[in-house]
């Protein structure tokens, strides 16, 4: 290597800018760092984890797992089948919830649910069994290695997409997204709705299934890939995921089925630019979970709310969440919706941000701003703001309009304590009155003081000795 | 030979594999080189230059390397890999209105910084120099008030990694030429120094200059490095650095006299060393700075000249106080060690009385020390001044020292202070002389002579003589002669040791009515 | 009109260059990358950040020069052009240590000149002097990189360059460009590339060669082969 004391030096400068100018001025480059104090309070915590020995080697074992995982989409199968769910068994998205707390949307997809379970016969009757909690249970698809869309309520009869890591074998599902307006997942359930599930269970499912299993896996991680190249970003834009996963499964679909049968399946799924939604989400968790339990890793695993929390998890700090109040998302309305209309944050679909895609690869799918807000410079803006957070970039999911740069990926608590800069969601709003539906669409951000306490987290159980050789080594 | 192999789930778009085939195509002992993603198309491509087509998709990189009669397939891997690196910094460079980094690890991603540069407040250096290491770079921190447990943990990292921590607290160091935080502009030359004290570290480097001597790099340590609990860790590092440079000829190490056990160990370790080293500890019985340059000079067989100095003689001694009002918090040190007695009250002379008569540059050269000299860095606690930092006594102010730039730039950038406690000090009649330090060099004040010689015009006007320690290179931006030429009209006696003018000052203080 | 100031590292060498009265010189390269004129014989040139570091290089941070309209003077310290003013802020040390004997080495690159001048040089031969230089294409002729390397080589093992320093200081000013002839003169006291310290040092740690060579031999089209076979030639034993 060139020799340390005499080549030539260029300088990173933290801090004052006095000491830049004085580098400027010798004619050696300098790169200004633009530092500002961190969040409050978190001082202390920040320089524990800094100082924590296990992290620098935690979180590269974290990305690298991440980054290894390939998820491809391999059966379609009955959630009571995939998950053991019973006829009283729900899972929904977001961290853990009770229905005391629980948002219209939500609550009216697990009225719903009941219903179409045949627990009730008027999803309007399942409320005061929701409320006692007897009979039914509820957990967080998180749990259950599954992710779920708006309230993503998940019931026994749910046919489920089932995608698989080829080099460990692992699985996560997500269920098949029923299309656009009245809709489950967004708290609707008038019989409309639950026909409609019925369909998909009896039809739609087994009919994916059979092409699914003709056509062989298919590489979703590979889809992602070259959606980001044709400006979608897989959390509010999917179309072309959506027309891709069609193109594959197309010949062995036509195969599976009555033809009458194959035509709506596919008038259904046309029709709907969100499906591939369902499929980018626990692809995103595939990865993820790969990088879950490092220990003295401060990369966040999941993002979820539940239309009254928004929660994280953290690879060093196993199963815990970290919840805070999930917010209203700002943007534009359809139709005569305003503000008013719109339900706080709600979804699994945050975890396609923790994967680096959605917000984070915004720079990607510049047309978004059209339906999120804000001009095409503050989707580039927003991309090369969230390289700050994170640890690594994708070398599989990379940007066009900032030089085929990787996406920036695996967020980094430390980071975002020390920045103030939260991680960037984009996201459809909900109605907060039960099934009204999609009201518009927004940009959304964590509540910020679950990252300190996540960072807490981390400085408690943080290494702190010193190395056996000590400071008077060498 | 052939080589082979698939790279899965790495990407780069077919214009940048364009360029990478054609950088290793041409590299040593290639023959021919094919990097690019495994499409259909490619694969053809593959197959037609004669390798054999591998068992991959288009998500995945393809290598093909054809390796010529003395090529080496590690040499060649090197330069795809290196090749794909530039293209990576490219792409990140040419990113179109980067927004600046946030993070001292965001920065220097994808950066070729060869060091990093830490002056934030003190509660947050720790972090930012940690970044700086796990990215493998040297980091000079600025910043004071870290931790101790923090500078441990800090120079424990850098040990591991073998890399260097200049600091905390380190404002003076120069590496390829270039001076960070408060230095001077030097000249290459054989002396490679280590310090523990930023003006110290000055004052040597400046006499060194006028010597004719320069050097090979200065590296700072920060204040607490020679202390018991780091135990010279950054010292040990900087020294090896230098060591195994072969243009550095003479390794100095400037500190205040370290511990006792980390004193021994430092020695130990320089016996180690292949290159010889000089010890320029300042602390009392020991020589000052300006002996410290001259040993230097003289262990590389150079001659010592006669220091710099500028403006007439004052006319005459005057009865009273010495009052001196430092920047650099080593320089004052100096110039208590000299004119009082280091740490013992009330027994004049003591301080001479090492048994080395012969030495140039002990206190007590001059024939008489001034007796105990109070302060806001006293050398005992019993000489310390009270809030009002005044007494009737010798005394000398560090304006440096943290107190008294609490909300306010270091005085070597903002004189305000000083030159009202100078005003002050002219019109107190005990006052007999004033003894000031000028620090000249990159980051200090652009033109310290044009606020000061007014107001030392103003002094000796009313008889009381100013003596100057103008520490500075021939090629310092505030151009060395045009301000000792300034403070001279102005009636100082400019000396460009600190030791000289320090002898100078207490010679002028006049005998009648000292206690 | 008060001139930018644009800030600059350069040796010892080049300051003094630019001491003395403010006038024109003639300009004897201009590029987007580099600027050189000629000051009584003496070139010394102001070179944007990543161009190669000619040791005669006031070296700035600049990306690009810009496109430089009118004449170019040096004085006062400084290089003057259209609204610039480049001035000497830091000093580097261009020159190769004294490391000593190293073991020999040669390169595996070959260089299009005479086998009987490369003979010549090894053995130390005033007549290998006469024959390289100004011998090839451009501002650095390869015959002139070869006598450069072979001069570096012998500086740093500490070994006279003799006859053949003598006649590339008597002649080359007159066989060659004033650029070449100034870059041999500061080869002659162990001035160079930053590429030929590096593989000196890494010779001389025997580590790192490999990388170094490669950087050396990245330089300029032929000009890294050149110096490198010239380095390989200075510390052949044969004289």
């Amino acid at each position: 290597m060139t020799d340390p004391l005499h080549r030539e030096p260029s300088v990173v400068a933290t801090g004052v800018d006095l000491l830049a100018d004085a580098v400027d001025a010798q004619a050696a480059p300098v790169t200004r760092v633009d530092w500002q104090p961190p969040m409050p309070g978190t001082d202390d915590d920040l320089a524990t984890v800094a100082g924590d020995r296990r992290r620098p080697a935690a979180n590269a074992e974290a990305v690298r797992r991440m980054l290894d995982v390939s998820a491809h989409l391999v059966d379609v199968v009955p959630a009571r089948e995939a998950l053991g769910l019973g006829a009283g068994d729900f899972l929904h998205a977001g961290p853990p919830i009770t229905w005391e707390r629980a948002s219209g949307p939500m609550r009216g997809a697990l009225m719903g649910a009941c219903a179409l379970e045949g627990l009730v016969d008027d999803p309007e009757r399942a409320a005061p069994m929701l409320a006692t909690g007897t009979q039914v249970s509820l957990d967080p698809c998180h749990h259950h290695g599954a992710v779920g869309p708006m309230a993503g309520v998940v019931s026994a009869s749910m046919w489920m997409w089932v995608l698989e890591d080829p080099a460990s074998g692992r699985r996560t599902y997500c269920s098949l997204n029923e299309g656009l307006g009245k809709v489950l997942r967004y708290g609707a359930y008038s019989p409309d709705v639950l026909d409609r599930l019925r369909w998909m269970s009896t039809t739609l499912g087994p009919l994916l299934q059979a092409a699914v299993r003709r056509a062989g896996p298919i590489d979703v991680t590979a889809i992602l890939t070259q959606m980001l190249h044709m400006g979608d970003e897989a959390h509010n834009r999917n179309r072309s995921g959506t027309l891709m996963l069609l193109r594959d499964l197309g010949p062995a679909l036509v195969d599976a089925g009555a033809s009458g049968d194959v035509a709506e399946a596919i008038r259904f799924i046309g029709g709907n630019d969100h499906f591939f939604l369902n499929l980018a989400m626990p692809a995103c968790k595939l990865a993820l979970d790969a990088a879950r339990d490092v220990e003295g890793s401060t990369m966040v695993v999941a993002m979820a709310r539940n239309g009254t929390d928004f929660g994280i998890q953290v690879s060093g700090t196993g199963d815990r969440w970290f919840t805070g109040p999930a917010q209203v998302p700002e943007g534009l309305y359809l139709g005569d919706y305003g503000p008013d209309d719109a339900n706080p944050d709600i979804g699994d679909s945050a975890i396609t941000e923790t994967a680096g895609l959605g917000g984070f690869s915004m720079a990607a799918a510049p047309a978004i701003v059209r339906f999120v807000g804000g001009t095409v410079p503050d989707a580039l803006a927003t991309t090369r703001r969230m390289y700050e957070i994170t640890l690594a970039e994708s070398p599989r999911w990379s940007v066009p309009t900032l030089e085929f740069r990787g996406a920036p990926t695996g967020i980094d608590v430390s980071l975002v304590c020390r920045t103030g800069i939260v991680p960037q969601i984009n996201t459809g709003m909900a109605g907060r009155v039960a099934g009204v539906g999609q009201v518009g669409a927004g940009l959304v951000t964590p509540p910020a003081e679950i990252f300190p306490a996540a960072l807490a987290e981390l400085a408690a159980s943080a290494d702190r000795q010193p190395s056996a050789s000590g400071a008077r080594s060498s | 030979m052939n080589h082979v192999d698939v790279r899965r789930g790495a990407y780069a778009d077919s214009v940048t594999l364009m360029q990478v085939s054609r950088s290793v195509a041409t590299s040593h002992g290639v023959d021919g080189a094919m990097v690019a993603m495994a499409t259909p198309l490619n694969l053809d491509l593959l197959a037609g230059m004669g390798f054999e087509p591998p068992d991959a998709s288009p998500n995945d990189m393809v290598v093909a390397i054809r390796l010529g009669p003395d090529g080496e397939l590690d040499e060649a891997l090197s330069a795809v890999d290196a090749a794909l690196a530039v293209a990576r910094r490219t792409r990140a460079a040419g990113a179109v209105e980067a927004a600046p980094h946030r993070t001292t690890a965001t920065a220097l991603r994808d950066s070729d910084a060869t060091l990093a540069l830490v002056s934030v407040p003190g509660p947050y250096a720790f972090v930012e120099a940690m970044d700086a290491l796990a990215a493998s770079r040297d980091v000079m921190v600025f910043s004071d008030n870290m931790p101790l447990e923090q500078e441990i943990r800090l120079k424990s990292e850098a040990a591991e990694r073998d890399l260097l921590v200049m600091g905390p607290d380190c404002g003076t160091a120069v590496v390829g030429g270039l001076g960070l935080g408060f230095a001077n502009a030097t000249r290459p030359g054989p002396v490679g120094v280590v310090a523990a004290s930023g003006t110290g570290c000055q004052q040597l480097l400046c006499l060194l200059d006028s010597g004719g001597v320069g050097i090979t790099a200065a590296f700072g340590v920060g204040g607490r490095d020679l202390s018991e609990p780091v135990g010279g860790v950054s010292t040990r590092q900087a020294m090896r650095r230098l060591d195994a440079d072969p243009a550095t000829e003479l390794i100095v190490v400037v500190s205040k006299p370290p511990a006792a056990t980390v004193a021994t160990e430092l020695v130990s370790y320089a016996g180690e060393l292949s290159t010889p080293a000089e010890f320029v500890l300042l602390g009392a019985g020991e020589p000052d700075l300006t002996a410290g340059a001259e040993r230097v000079l003289a262990a590389l067989d150079r001659p010592t000249p006669a220091w710099p100095r500028w403006g007439e003689r004052a006319a005459s001694t005057r009865v009273g106080y010495l009052r001196g009002l430092y920047c650099g918090g080593t320089l004052c040190d100096e110039a208590m060690l000299i004119a009082g007695q280091a740490g013992e009250t009330g027994q004049a002379g003591q301080a001479g009385q090492t048994g080395q008569a012969g030495q140039t540059g002990q206190a007590g050269q001059t024939g008489r020390q001034l007796g105990p000299v109070r302060s806001n860095i006293p050398l005992s606690p019993e000489l310390a001044l009270d809030g009002s930092l005044t007494a009737p006594a010798h005394l000398m102010i560090d304006f440096g020292d943290d107190a008294l730039t609490a909300g306010r730039a270091h005085p070597m950038i903002d004189p305000t202070l000083r030159l009202e406690r100078l005003a002050a000090e002219a019109a107190d009649p005990d006052t007999a002389v004033l003894l000031l330090d000028v620090v000249l060099g990159h980051g200090a004040h652009p033109d310290p002579a044009a606020d000061l010689a007014p107001e030392v015009a103003a002094t000796t006007t009313r008889g009381v003589p100013v003596v100057i320690a103008l520490v500075g290179t021939a090629a310092d931006p505030q151009d060395l002669e045009g301000q000792a030429t300034a403070l001279a009209d102005a009636g100082a006696e400019v000396f460009a040791s600190n030791a000289e003018a320090t002898r100078r000052a207490v010679a002028l203080v006049g005998t009648g009515g000292l206690r | 009109m008060t001139a930018r100031t644009v800030p600059a590292a350069a040796s010892t060498w080049v300051a003094g260059r630019l001491r003395g009265p403010r006038r024109s010189y003639p300009v004897v390269a201009v590029g987007p990358h580099a600027v050189y004129v000629d000051v009584h014989g003496d070139c010394v040139g102001v070179v944007a950040r990543d161009a190669v570091a000619l040791p005669i290089g006031l070296r700035t941070t600049l990306d690009r020069l810009p496109d430089i309209k009118g004449p170019v003077n040096v004085g006062q310290g400084r290089v003057w052009f259209d609204e610039y003013a480049v001035a000497v802020t830091r000093i580097v040390d261009p020159g190769v240590p004294r490391l000593g004997p190293l073991p020999a080495w040669s390169t595996p690159v070959p260089v299009d000149l005479p086998a009987s001048a490369l003979r010549a040089l090894a053995a130390a031969e005033a007549s290998a002097a006469l024959e390289l230089l100004g011998r090839g294409d451009g501002l650095t002729p390869s015959g002139d990189d070869v006598l450069a390397g072979w001069l570096v080589a012998r500086h740093t093992t500490g070994r006279p360059s003799g006859e053949v320093g003598a006649a590339v200081a008597t002649h080359a000013a007159d066989r060659t460009t004033s650029l070449s002839a100034t870059l041999l003169g500061r080869a002659i006291v162990g001035e160079a590339i930053p590429q030929c310290r590096d593989l000196l040092t890494a010779l001389h740690a025997g580590a790192g060669v490999d990388g170094a060579l490669a950087a050396l031999l990245a330089v300029g089209h032929t000009s890294g082969a050149a110096l490198a076979a010239g380095i390989s030639l200075g510390l052949e034993d044969a004289a």
